[in-house]
């Protein structure tokens, strides 16, 4: 953009491109100065005037580099073996989407906190960040930059009406475990348009009013494995993957999912786990 | 060679006869009915002139109204030339009722009623809404009116003045 020293800094983000809305968009591409600038105001704006530390090697960001469909771009947290006995909140921000805090997850006693995956919507070439939280407070971040544009004006994948139909219908599946003592790796599948408000309706060439998820309560035998906080970054379709520890993995137990969305709907739907030794 | 140079050419495709509908972000055609073109140099002595109407057409991100309260909302900053009307939405293939009425409306008013005022569209480059937004108004009866196909994008590479803008609401 031919920015002079200078001209950096808060003024500078001023002169950015917001060729958000538009697929495929290719504006001048913004520096990294101006990056960072971003993140400090973003960060600021979440954590206040808390410490953020640079994660290291302690988090990771597992996403594709350049992404094939920008409305849903597969996003994985991974917090070293380490630190994720400590974690118990993990917060995915995308810098340069309007609404920039795509999920905080707030772990709870049988969550495996190593890695948690979703799909989010990506609005233009921007840094992801992912922040660790400590049961004492800690920050740990860690960022990583994707191409991927136009995900949250992107066209709804499914027919409105059909989506509607099978709304808050979910799916659950379950990995198969090596070893007892392992954590069950589960995936969970919520039918919801999850729409972001920036779609058009084809037929009636108008917005399609924002209807999305905004919390996933999972727990496990009544203990909480997490809450997601999340709004129209999260893709259509919303799907998780995380790992569950039971405190005996001996014994069978239920996993049960709640969401409620911007409409105040309420779905829940529960699922038998198996005792580990039966699998 | 002759070949060549027309294949090259060819890149840009051909006026369609009506508006382009959707994959707004593409090659746009030379030309556009009822329309001059002007390049970044033409678009400056333009402005430098004054008196002209300026209205990108870039959609604007909107806050949905049931984002919560507590929920962070912050949009990147847009920018535009200097006395610009920022219209979102209006370069689409197909209006609504509603939006129509918007363009036409935004549009009388800044003309001050005058199909003969000059009225420069633009959005980004390579973007087929500007040269939509152009076409419609050429058809109201609008007769002075101009697209600026390189847009924001070739403004901003001759590090010609910005400010920030808002949309029209």
């Amino acid at each position: 953009m031919g920015m002079t020293p200078g001209m950096l800094g808060r003024a500078a983000i001023c002169l950015l491109l917001a060729g958000w809305m538009l697929p495929g968009s290719a504006q001048a591409e913004r520096t990294e100065a101006q990056r960072m600038a971003r993140w400090a105001d973003l960060r600021h704006a979440i954590f206040g005037d808390r410490t953020v530390e640079d994660a290291g090697d302690l988090v990771a960001i597992d996403a594709p580099a350049r992404a094939e469909d920008a409305a849903i771009v597969p996003v994985a947290i991974r917090v070293a073996e380490t630190l994720a006995p400590e974690i118990r909140g993990l917060y995915l921000v995308i810098d340069d989407n309007p609404s920039p805090l795509a999920a905080h997850f707030v772990l709870g006693p049988v969550a495996d906190s190593r890695e948690i995956a979703t799909r989010v919507r990506i609005d233009d070439y921007t840094y992801l960040h992912a922040v660790a939280e400590t049961a004492d407070g800690r920050l740990y971040a860690t960022a990583r930059f994707i191409k991927a544009a136009g995900g949250c004006s992107a066209p709804a994948g499914k027919d409105q009406a059909l989506a509607l139909e099978r709304l808050g219908k979910m799916k659950l599946t379950l990995a198969e475990r090596s070893r007892p003592d392992d954590p069950a790796k589960v995936k969970l599948l919520i039918s919801h348009p999850n729409n972001s408000g920036m779609q058009i309706d084809q037929l009636t060439r108008n917005y399609i009013p924002a209807d999305f998820m905004q919390t996933l309560d999972v727990t496990y035998n009544g203990q909480v494995v997490f809450r997601l906080e999340s709004d129209i970054a999260i893709s259509e379709d919303p799907s998780f993957e995380f790992g569950l520890r039971p405190a005996d993995p001996a014994a069978a137990g239920v996993i049960k999912a709640e969401v409620v969305d911007s409409n105040q709907r309420h779905f829940s739907q529960s699922w038998p786990v198996p005792a580990a030794a039966q699998m | 060679l002759a070949l060549l140079a027309s294949a090259a050419a060819d890149a840009r495709p051909p006026e369609p006869d009506g508006y382009r509908m959707d994959d707004y972000r593409a090659p746009t055609p030379e030309t556009v009915a009822g329309a001059a073109v002007l390049d970044t140099e033409a678009a400056n002595k333009l402005w430098q002139i004054g008196g002209a109407v300026w209205i990108d057409v870039l959609p604007a991100p909107h806050r949905p109204a049931n984002l919560p309260a507590s929920a962070l909302w912050a949009p990147l900053p847009h920018h535009d030339i200097p006395g610009t009307l920022w219209l979102p939405d209006i370069g689409r293939g197909s209006l609504s009722f509603e939006l129509e009425g918007y363009f036409r409306r935004h549009l009388e008013a800044a003309t001050k009623g005058s199909k003969e005022a000059p009225v420069v569209f633009y959005c980004l480059a390579d973007c087929w809404m500007s040269w939509n937004a152009a076409k419609r108004a050429a058809s109201w009866g609008y007769k002075q009116i101009y697209w600026y196909p390189d847009g924001i994008d070739g403004w901003d590479a001759a590090k010609l003045p910005t400010v920030d803008a808002e949309p029209v609401p």
